[in-house]
Order: structure tokens, then C-alpha cells, then sequence
């Protein structure tokens, strides 16, 4: 399917960031370039910028694709996402601004005064920066597949070779407005055919929504089988296929099939009636209406033990958002302290209003296409869903909307962290200046495609859910220690760090290379964060608690400098005294 | 108590959910309840609590300011 709308979309996207990431050559993580531009963006264009690099790929397609093929649980990640930033305004947000430090780093070694720590914090800004990279390389991946009908790594290798050649030349980072602009480029691209489409074909029953009903079809749908699968029909009906089915070739017949399992070969047509039961396909979650309306998540876990998966992903979510790395900058923009948590809470509405468009789409699906999941990989549901229900000209267009937001999104997120990635390698790792972090953005990006070509198995929801836990299980803590306990010691913040996210990251990797697929152990190593956290939270604490010979000089005045409103800090510093009534 | 609040309604989702079944066959216009709450309904309550968070925040800003120096507060910005 090639959709020209789409292809000119997505270059008009690309060349947009191309021209203006070429247009600053300048190195785009230095203070400066926030400063010059933006040390006083006003809450709302600031809140729109956070927004905008924070919506990524598993926002745009996977949240939809998690909840089309696994359920209504997956909405717990809309939800965690957006609390992630309430979470974010009422424990950090102005604090982490009155201390003005730019990256997890900075705050790292500023906060405590230690280069170890220093260190650490920056090989898990890597680890975590790579980790979120991937789903965006797969959503590109899987975008240009359909658009365009290259192979999979073509897209993969397209948005490595776009984005690290753009931040090599200086980097769209630091342009508050673009970001601002991609927010709403996304929320249109989403939002507006999400309209469309619910106008077009959003009335009539809902009865595919209700429990206890097998989903069937509304009207009569072809579903191209694209890998060989299994699938189960709850009743007999009879199916016009073509190629294989249950290991007998056929062509254009129409054949009989008993309820119960069936077996269908790769490239399969099979044509189902109105009204003709969908089948529940068995290579994926088992996508019944007893687990569809369940609102526990069985993501990453096999199934296995979803209350606990559903707090594991709720604790990764509402905590992880602290420890993004591509994020804390973005606070240094704002006037002062009220200022960032003005510009939170409109992140909070910002996010809530975009988050309504992915589940009405992917309710959508449910109702009017629910084949979508048994025949294609259920992160292009958003993609493919507007041509399904609108033939045509108008059906074109839209899917041309989305294919530019979905984009948009990946590069906006993935500059973003390659910028993070990049500038933590060249800073903290070579000590090189503008040179050496071309060239890290180069070798990093390469990296991260590289890396992205084998992972597009895993959904982009749970990828970026993984991401997510790592930074909740690191970062979190110790921004949050860090501002609000004065006996936080270095030795205590790099041993949590190190622990909490190490186990983390190895339970993740575990579960990539199928450790483990059932029981206790899929859920816990599936959905770490629910261990992992309270982990790095206690080893900070007990270590610092035992290491009090460490705890930095001028902790006191730290404390002060983070929690003080800025009108008084302010005048010290002018006069060069302490505050008074004089 | 703003977090406490928070927490506490994000956190007793799951375990009210798995403790009556009998809601998740309750509809709502026709949609599960599960979607309403979970695709819409949590996020003016997250918002409310964000704004009452930042009044009070801000509140408690300008009274310290207040008690540390009466006359400057006005004079000041």
C-alpha cells in the first residue's frame, strides 16, 4: 500500500526539522542556547514544548495498538503517563528549577559533589536513552512498512540517519517553539481524524464493547494473515479463503470451519461475512471479551498475575517521569519556581487532552475493525485504521494526518534523547567540545538503530513502559531524596542508583530473551518497577544512613536555595547578604 | 496531602476493580465503565488536584514572604 498523501506528509514533516535543526549550528545542549532563548517562556508555550518532545511513539501508536490487541488495561499507561507529571508538579517541579541544573548529572554532582556519582548517573542516562530510542526507531520502522512499503529496517535506518544527522549539525533541542509546534502537529494529527472518524463511524451498536460477547464482524472483511497464526472461533461459520488453512491449500473456496482451534499459513486471505464471529487470535494475548474488558494489563507478564502487572506499570509510569532524562532541561526555562509548576499543571491538561484520541481510536477498532489485530502488528492500528473506514480519497488523507504525527513524534522524542545521549557521552565520557559530540551523536545514533532492528516483536507501549521503570528505579529517587532529604549522602545515591536500576534494567533484559513466561516470574521480571523501586529507595537510604561522614558541606544552603520562593533568594544574591528587614 | 490524595485514588483503582468484579460489567451509554474511568473520567480529578496543589503552594509562598518581610513583599516585583 503506497499512500502518496502520506509519503509527502512525512518529508514535509522531516524536512521542516532538517531545515530547522540546519538552521542553528550551534551545540544544542550548552546552557546558553536555553538562556539566550528562553529563560523566560511563558508557562503555556513552555508546557506545550515539555509536552511535545515527551509524546512519543508508544503515546501516538502504541497506547492504541496495546489497548486493541490486550485490552482496556492498557490504559493504565495513558493514565501513568499523564500522572507521571502530576506526580512530577507536586514532588519536584519547583524545587528542581529554584536548583537550575540542566541535566540528571548537573544535579547529580551539584547536589552532592561527587564525580563517581557523577559517572553513574551517566551511564544510566545512556542506558535509558538507548532503552526509549528503540520503540521510536520501531514506530518508524513499522510506519514506513506501511506508507511506503519498504522493509522494516529501512524505516529503522531512516529516522537514525535524519536525526543524528540533524543534531550533528546543531540539533533542534533547544528551539522551544518547534517543540511547542509538535505538540500540536501531534495532538491535530491524532485528534482530528479521531473525529472524523468517530462522526463517520462512531454510531450504531456498541455491542463489540460489551462483556461476555465474542466480537463479531459489521460488515464482510477479508483479513490478510501476514504471519502464520492460530486462532480459535467460539462458533462454526463458514470463511472464503485463499492459501492455507489447517494444512490444506485452497483458492477461493469456501470452506466450512468447526468451532475451535485453526491453523492458517503465512500470506492467508480469509474472508469472513457480516455478522461472522472475529477470531481470537493465540499467538497474541488471548483476546477474548473475558479478558478484552478486564482493567488489569497482561502486557510483558504472559498473563501471569495482572493486578501486580498493573501496578508494576503504575508505579513505572507515575515515577518514571521524574527520571527522564531529555525532560529536567526543559524545566530551566521556566521564570521561577511558581513559574514550573504553572507549567506542569498545563502539561497535566495538555497530556489529558491528548490522551482522550488514542482509546477512542483504539475503541474504534474494537467496534468497526475488529480484524485489525488478528492480521497485522497491532502497533499500526492508528496508521491503518482511517483507510479501513473511509475508502478513498477522504480515508487517504487522514491516514496521512496520522502517518505525519506518528513522525513528527519520533523525531521529536528520539532528538530529544539523542541529544541527552549524545551530550551525556561527549561531556562526561571523551571531556571533547562541539566536535566530539557530532561525533557521539553520530556513533550513538548508529548505536540505537542498529540496536532497534531486532526488537520490533516487542510493542512499542511495553518498550516505553521498560524505559520508564529503569528511570523510576534510578533517577527518581534520587531527584527526590536529593530534595527533600538533607541526609543524602553520594556513597547512598550511587549504590541506589546503581542497584535499583542495574536490577531493573537485567530484569528487563531477562524477559526480552524469555527468561521467564509464566507465574511469579514473568510478572516480577516482566514489570519490575513494583520491586525495583522501593529496591533503589531503600538502598539510598539505609547506605546513606550508614555513610553520615559523607553527607556535602553546604547541604543546608542547598536545601534553602531549592525550597526558598525566588523573591527571596533574589535579594541575597543582589546584595551579597542575607536576607533582612533592612 | 496533595500527593497523599493522588496516590491514594490512583492506587485503589486496581485493587476496588479486582474486589468488584460486578463493575466491570457495569456500562455507561453503552461503554464499559473500565473506559470511562480509565480513558476519561481520572483526568479532571488529576487536574483538580494539580490546581489545588498549586493554589496552595502558592498561597503558603506569599504568606512566608509575608512573615519574613511585611513591607518588601509589596515593594518588591
Amino acid at each position: 500500500m503506497t499512500n502518496a498523501p502520506a509519503v509527502a506528509a512525512i518529508a514535509a514533516v522531516t524536512l521542516l526539522t532538517v531545515a530547522v535543526g540546519a538552521r542553528g549550528v550551534r551545540i544544542a545542549r550548552t546552557p546558553d542556547d536555553f538562556l539566550v532563548a528562553a529563560r523566560e517562556v511563558p508557562p503555556a508555550l513552555n508546557a506545550a514544548a515539555i509536552s511535545g518532545e515527551y509524546l512519543s511513539a508508544a503515546s501516538f501508536l502504541g497506547i492504541a495498538g496495546l489497548i486493541v490487541s490486550q485490552g482496556l488495561g492498557a490504559l493504565w499507561y495513558s493514565v501513568g503517563y499523564t500522572a507521571g507529571y502530576l506526580v512530577l508538579l507536586l514532588l519536584v517541579a519547583a524545587p528542581l528549577r529554584r536548583f537550575g541544573a540542566y541535566t540528571i548529572p548537573d544535579f547529580a554532582e551539584g547536589r552532592l559533589a561527587s564525580q563517581n556519582l557523577r559517572r553513574a548517573t551517566t551511564v544510566l542516562v545512556l542506558v535509558i536513552g538507548w532503552f526509549y530510542l528503540l520503540p521510536q526507531m520501531k514506530g518508524a520502522g513499522i510506519t514506513l512498512q506501511l506508507v511506503l512499503g519498504t522493509p522494516y529496517w529501512a524505516g529503522v535506518v531512516v529516522l537514525g540517519i535524519v536525526v543524528s544527522a540533524n543534531i550533528a549539525m546543531g540539533g533542534m533541542k533547544g528551539v522551544t517553539f518547534v517543540q511547542c509546534f509538535q505538540y500540536w502537529l501531534k495532538l491535530c494529527a491524532i485528534g482530528i481524524p479521531a473525529l472524523v472518524l468517530l462522526t463517520a463511524a462512531g454510531h450504531g451498536s456498541t455491542r463489540n464493547l460489551s462483556p461476555d460477547t465474542q466480537p463479531t464482524f459489521s460488515h464482510s472483511t477479508v483479513v490478510d494473515v501476514q504471519t502464520g497464526t492460530q486462532f480459535k472461533l467460539t462458533r462454526p461459520t463458514t470463511v472464503r479463503v485463499s492459501g492455507w488453512l489447517d494444512r490444506t491449500r485452497f483458492t477461493h473456496q469456501d470452506v466450512h470451519l468447526t468451532a475451535g482451534l485453526h491453523s492458517t499459513g503465512t500470506g492467508t486471505l480469509l474472508g469472513f461475512s457480516a455478522g461472522a464471529p472475529v477470531p481470537s487470535s493465540l499467538t497474541m494475548a488471548q483476546v477474548n471479551a473475558a479478558t478484552w474488558d478486564s482493567p488489569f494489563l497482561t502486557a510483558g507478564t504472559g498473563g501471569a498475575h495482572p493486578l501486580l502487572a498493573t501496578y508494576g506499570v503504575i508505579i513505572a509510569t507515575l515515577f518514571g517521569a521524574i527520571g527522564l532524562p531529555h525532560i529536567l532541561v526543559r524545566f530551566y526555562t521556566n521564570q521561577d519556581g511558581e513559574a514550573a509548576r504553572r507549567t506542569t499543571l498545563i502539561v497535566v491538561l495538555l497530556l489529558s487532552t491528548f490522551y482522550l484520541f488514542p482509546a477512542a481510536l483504539a475503541v474504534l477498532t474494537r467496534l468497526r475493525a475488529p480484524e485489525l489485530y488478528l492480521s497485522k502488528d497491532p502497533d499500526s492500528v492508528v496508521l491503518t485504521l482511517p483507510s479501513l473506514l473511509m475508502p478513498g480519497r477522504p480515508g487517504e488523507l487522514l491516514g496521512a494526518l496520522v502517518a505525519a504525527g506518528a513522525f513528527a513524534a519520533f523525531l521529536s522524542t528520539s532528538s530529544g534523547l539523542l541529544v541527552s545521549v549524545a551530550g551525556a557521552l561527549s561531556h562526561d565520557i571523551m571531556r571533547g567540545g562541539v566536535g566530539t559530540f557530532r561525533l557521539c551523536a553520530v556513533v550513538a545514533g548508529a548505536i540505537a538503530t542498529i540496536v532497534a532492528l531486532p526488537v520490533n516483536r516487542f510493542s512499542l507501549g511495553l518498550l516505553v513502559g521498560w524505559a520508564f521503570a529503569i528511570a523510576a528505579s534510578s533517577f527518581c529517587p534520587l531527584i527526590v531524596l536529593g530534595i527533600w532529604w538533607r541526609r543524602l549522602t553520594w556513597i547512598g545515591a550511587t549504590a541506589g542508583v546503581l542497584v535499583g536500576g542495574g536490577a531493573c534494567f537485567f530484569a528487563i533484559v531477562a524477559t526480552m530473551f524469555g527468561a521467564a513466561t509464566h507465574g511469579w516470574g514473568a510478572a516480577l521480571l516482566g514489570q519490575p518497577a513494583v520491586w525495583t523501586v522501593p529496591l533503589a529507595f531503600g538502598v539510598m537510604v539505609v547506605t546513606s544512613l550508614l555513610t553520615r561522614q559523607a553527607i556535602p558541606p553546604h547541604v543546608e544552603h542547598m536545601m534553602l536555595r531549592m525550597h526558598l520562593p525566588e523573591r527571596l533568594i533574589r535579594h541575597t544574591y543582589r546584595t551579597g547578604r542575607p536576607y533582612s528587614r533592612a | 496531602m496533595c500527593l497523599a490524595f493522588a496516590v491514594a485514588v490512583i492506587a485503589s483503582l486496581p485493587v476496588v476493580m479486582a474486589l468488584l468484579p460486578a463493575a466491570r460489567k457495569v456500562t455507561v451509554a453503552g461503554l464499559p465503565l473500565t473506559l470511562v474511568i480509565l480513558g476519561a473520567g481520572i483526568f479532571p480529578v488529576l487536574m483538580a488536584v494539580g490546581w489545588f496543589y498549586n493554589r496552595q503552594a502558592s498561597q503558603l509562598e506569599a504568606r512566608f514572604i509575608d512573615l519574613v518581610d511585611p513591607v518588601r513583599r509589596r515593594s518588591d516585583d
